[in-house]
């Protein structure tokens, strides 16, 4: 029950794993239209069962089916809710963490499934941004390529908000952690 | 008939259940900031809701008189 309450109340900048004398500078996502994009898509396939009632309640049988339609229409909103629901935490649990210390990506692959990668500032010998496509330009966003000595050699974090700023940051955070 | 029916009910509402608690859990579990944990009180909410509203329609359902429908149906299939 501790631990519950303790997760809940969590500040903004903590995070599992965090090691002693860390701070968390930026926790930042993809990009809002990769949120947008399936949301459409979504919200759109909800207006399929209202146009197929305008079909069906033409015909002398409707009245008798009518409860069970809306039924199996309630069925395929919370199917919908729940797919939805699903595809936003993949969203929120996909993030890039910069701290005082470190570079962390976790990529949240499904239930019970993802991916955590991380380097020390010190490590970083290089960082590029590359924006590609013209949603991409218009919206400010892009990829963030991180060369290291470590063993993991390049690290991508794809599809970053304002990927130039990200990389100014851990450029300076690297300066200060230098000095 | 209406046993069989309850069972489908009590099923499907289980596994409706169990992943509205499986996005919740990895939500507070997993979620780093505030967002996550907003998100996880909006989703609960709506779920229920939405289950509710779920629950009610398949009250209204006139099960009987559908059954008879699709036994006339058949019957007229049939027999051509």
């Amino acid at each position: 029950m501790h631990h519950f309450i303790k997760v809940l109340t969590s500040s903004v900048s903590s995070f599992r794993g965090m090691i002693p004398g860390e701070k968390t500078v930026l926790v930042t996502r993809k990009h809002w239209f990769f949120l947008f994009l399936p949301s459409w898509a979504f919200l759109i396939s909800l207006f399929l069962p209202f146009l197929l009632y305008f079909y069906i309640s033409r015909f002398t049988w409707y009245p008798f089916i009518s409860g069970f339609f809306w039924f199996l229409v309630s069925v395929y909103v919370l199917v919908m809710w729940i797919a939805f629901s699903y595809n936003l935490m993949v969203y929120l649990l996909t993030c890039t963490i910069v701290t005082n210390k470190r570079l962390i990506r976790i990529e949240t692959k499904g239930f019970f499934r993802y991916e955590r990668d991380e380097t020390d500032l010190g490590r970083i010998q290089d960082i590029a941004v590359k924006i590609s496509g013209i949603f991409a330009a218009f919206l400010n966003f892009g990829n963030l390529e991180v060369q290291t000595a470590g063993t993991v050699v390049r690290f991508i974090f794809p599809q970053l908000p304002n990927p130039q700023k990200i990389r100014e940051l851990i450029m300076s955070l690297q300066e200060k952690r230098m000095r | 008939m209406q046993n069989i029916q309850d069972i489908i009910l009590g099923v499907a509402v289980l596994v409706y259940l169990w992943y509205v608690f499986i996005i919740v859990y990895h939500l507070i579990r997993f979620g780093i900031g505030v967002h996550p944990k907003v998100v996880v009180l909006v989703f609960f909410l709506i779920s229920i809701f939405l289950l509710m509203l779920s629950l009610w329609a398949w009250s209204r359902v006139n099960w009987d008189q559908l059954f008879d429908l699709i036994k006339k149906f058949l019957s007229v299939t049939k027999t051509g």
